[in-house]
């Protein structure tokens, strides 16, 4: 694949990792969400 | 709330045949797979809207079977074949999956409607009511938990990991742009699926169409060449 190099912005240095750590830490909250409710806690 | 699944399922089946049309024409498996996910992802919103009209139990159980169990995981395993590279590997998995697959159809369709049934309201989501309606056993359950979580890693984390390798190489800004939205669409039924599990329901609609949204313009940000000539830069 011919490599198609870009240059970061200051900002997506640091945001790209921030977003991606973000989405990451979402995953595994609705995994605890889900473990939550299979052993039984009542939200609400 | 009521409109909300008709986007949801005109977006996704677009976004349906815009995969499927790529796959005709790159015959990657994984875009066939993703197309197969695509399709139940939008059977389950389309269930959506006829369950905002009518009650039908056939359509329940499609309803749960299509959008419930299995989109996530086969969405997940397009991903899984795209990124793994020993091909044996993963049709092997991908054959495992449909097997699964085939052992929920005949869980659901073996699954009762409950005397509940009488009173679904349509103007109330599915997903505030299907706990009464559809009898579900404890293996139907557990096989919804797994399979969507099996998804959710392999699509989220895949799509996640992608954009992460193409950050720290410095290329295809567009595939990792496509990428971030890819991981973000998929998980955002995810985490409505998770609020309906822990009782508040009425998101699930919003967070379907968001994530299709999401989805759609990741995947053409991610399949579409940049309109400019990439940058050069000097080796390091």
């Amino acid at each position: 694949m011919k490599s198609r190099r870009f240059r970061p912005s200051a900002w997506s240095k640091w945001l790209v990792p921030f977003l991606i750590g973000l989405l990451l830490l979402a995953m595994l909250s609705t995994f605890v969400l889900v473990a939550l409710s299979v052993f039984g806690y009542k939200f609400g | 709330m009521h409109y909300i699944p008709y986007l949801s399922t005109i977006v996704t089946f677009a976004f349906t045949a815009a995969v499927f049309r790529r796959y005709l024409l790159r015959r990657g498996p994984h875009l066939l797979i993703w197309s197969i996910g695509l399709l139940g992802y939008g059977l389950g919103t389309l269930s959506e809207v006829i369950l905002g009209l009518t009650f039908s139990a056939a359509i329940v159980k499609l309803w749960y079977l299509a959008g419930a169990m299995i989109s996530a995981a086969w969405l997940g395993q397009g991903t899984l074949h795209l990124l793994v590279r020993r091909r044996g590997a993963a049709w092997a998995v991908t054959g495992i999956l449909a097997a699964v697959s085939l052992l929920a159809t005949a869980l659901i369709v073996a699954s009762p409607i409950t005397p509940a049934a009488a009173s679904y309201q349509v103007s109330q989501p599915i997903s505030s009511q299907y706990q009464l309606v559809l009898g579900r056993s404890g293996l139907v359950i557990a096989l919804t938990i797994l399979l969507n979580i099996y998804g959710s890693i392999t699509m989220v984390g895949g799509a996640l990991y992608s954009a992460f390798i193409f950050w720290r190489k410095r290329v295809l800004f567009n595939r990792m742009i496509g990428n971030i939205l890819i991981a973000a669409g998929a998980l955002a039924p995810a985490i409505g699926g998770s609020f309906v599990r822990a009782g508040l329901p009425d998101f699930l609609y919003l967070t379907e169409l968001v994530g299709a949204i999401l989805m759609y313009i990741g995947f053409l940000q991610a399949t579409t060449a940049p309109a400019t000539e990439p940058v050069a830069i000097p080796a390091q």
